[in-house]
């Protein structure tokens, strides 16, 4: 990893985790904790979306247990969608990335689902599980519960995340874009020469 | 340079170890009554030592899952012909015993990670990592412990940010999408502030030789004592232990 790229890291994961608190603070309905991930990657390419990736989870876990690493595939999956969608201009407008993020949801969600109700019977974090508590408690089988509740939320939450992504990079001075050639071709303009 | 305020004296590998050692424990332990004792003496360790206030904030971790697990698999699922009667309630047996086990392992997990952190040294396991030897570890371990140090320092400019933005008539209610709008002006500045800071960042790396491929030399390596050696050695035995228990019982 290049200097710049080690040093960009740390501040995506900070992103990260910082995010999320800022987020239940304002009381939203999604997590948005994979923003950072997705802006090393739009900004420093995928080693450094999946280096951030993995370290916020690493020292997620490290504040709120080591259980949670298991779903450190999520984070490559992420910072993989993001990848190729800012190869392919994913974030040029709101559609685009909300489209790119319902599609990343979709895939993180039903990944994720796998490893909840395998590895975590169904419970883990508060708002997905009391959601599936709610569905079970209506009648429907643990398993299909434990999908539509992450299917719900990483949709809603990779929607927003991505949309929110494409303003970040959009507000970016150009001459601070032009020092990340795939972030301006992520919102398809031409990188500076 | 430390992760918590009381920094273990033992060599931060051995910590590594006793931590990842006591979770591999809980987890080939057979149910239910294996995972709780060892649950509820991981607790009273935490209690005895000096960093006790870890048990709290597990239990604040804890409290959530334990809640979930017995109502999903306790009390909403079918009790079947062999029930448990609790306060008034019908609770299916397996499914209690269940919600034990996995809940006792999940305590035993996130209280040996709260604790481990809390009694972390970091700059004694960046020289340990040095001492060892190896690039890719010890750019991992850098990697990680400045992102430690980020986290704290991002935590602040946010706090400055929100304070500033609101100031300038930011508000943070309303409708789930004006909320999401409402980020904008709170990021953006976090974002350039984090960009401006990664080309400083990046030279002062550059400056210190981090790129270089000759190995690095640890300035104080924390020598492994017996003590090491029996701590390591003591759960390594009582995790194969374990687990030829579960096999030939």
């Amino acid at each position: 990893m290049s200097p710049r790229t080690l040093a960009l890291v740390p501040a995506a994961v900070a992103i990260n985790l910082v995010i999320g608190r800022l987020v239940a603070e304002i009381g939203l309905p999604v997590y948005l904790d994979t923003v950072g991930t997705m802006l090393a990657t739009a900004l420093g390419g995928l080693g450094a979306g999946i280096a951030a990736g993995l370290l916020s989870q690493l020292l997620s876990g490290l504040l709120s247990g080591y259980q949670w690493l298991a779903f450190a595939p999520i984070q490559v999956i992420i910072a993989v969608a993001t990848w190729l969608a800012a190869r392919r201009a994913g974030f040029r407008g709101v559609l685009p990335a909300v489209g790119w993020g319902l599609l990343t949801g979709t895939v993180a969600g039903a990944v994720s689902a796998v490893i909840s109700y395998l590895l975590f019977r169904g419970v883990t974090a508060t708002g997905v599980t009391a959601l599936v508590s709610l569905l079970n408690g209506m009648g429907v089988p643990l398993d299909r519960a434990v999908l539509a509740a992450s299917l719900a939320t990483d949709l809603a939450d990779k929607a927003a995340s991505f949309a929110l992504v494409g303003f970040l990079l959009v507000s970016l001075p150009r001459r601070m874009r032009a020092r990340f050639p795939l972030a301006a071709r992520a919102i398809g303009s031409e990188p500076l020469s | 340079m430390t992760g918590g305020p009381s920094p273990t004296r033992v060599h931060p590998f051995t910590s590594a170890v006793l931590a990842t050692g006591t979770a591999i424990l809980s987890l080939a332990l057979p149910p239910w009554e294996g995972p709780l004792l060892h649950f509820l003496v991981v607790a009273l360790v935490v209690l005895a030592s000096r960093v006790r206030d870890t048990l709290w904030h597990g239990f604040l971790l804890v409290a959530p899952l334990w809640f979930f697990l017995v109502l999903i698999h306790a009390v909403l699922a079918d009790p079947g012909s062999n029930p448990v009667m609790f306060g008034g309630r019908t609770l299916a047996r397996d499914g209690l015993y269940l919600s034990l086990t996995q809940g006792s392992r999940l305590g035993v997990i996130i209280l040996v990670t709260l604790t481990w952190y809390r009694t972390l040294d970091t700059s004694r396991l960046l020289d340990a990592v040095a001492a060892r030897g190896g690039r890719v570890a010890w750019t991992g371990t850098w990697l990680a412990i400045a992102t430690l140090h980020t986290i704290h320092r991002f935590q602040d400019r946010t706090r400055a940010i929100l304070a500033a933005q609101r100031a300038r008539g930011l508000r943070l209610t309303g409708s789930p999408v004006r909320r999401i709008r409402a980020l904008r002006p709170l990021l953006v500045p976090l974002l350039l502030g984090a960009l401006i800071e990664v080309d400083e960042r990046a030279l002062g790396l550059e400056t210190r030789g981090l790129p270089s491929r000759r190995p690095r030399t640890p300035l104080a390596p924390p020598a492994v004592t017996l003590l090491d050696h029996l701590l390591r050695w003591g759960i390594a035995l009582a995790v194969i232990a374990a687990i030829l228990y579960r096999i030939f019982r």
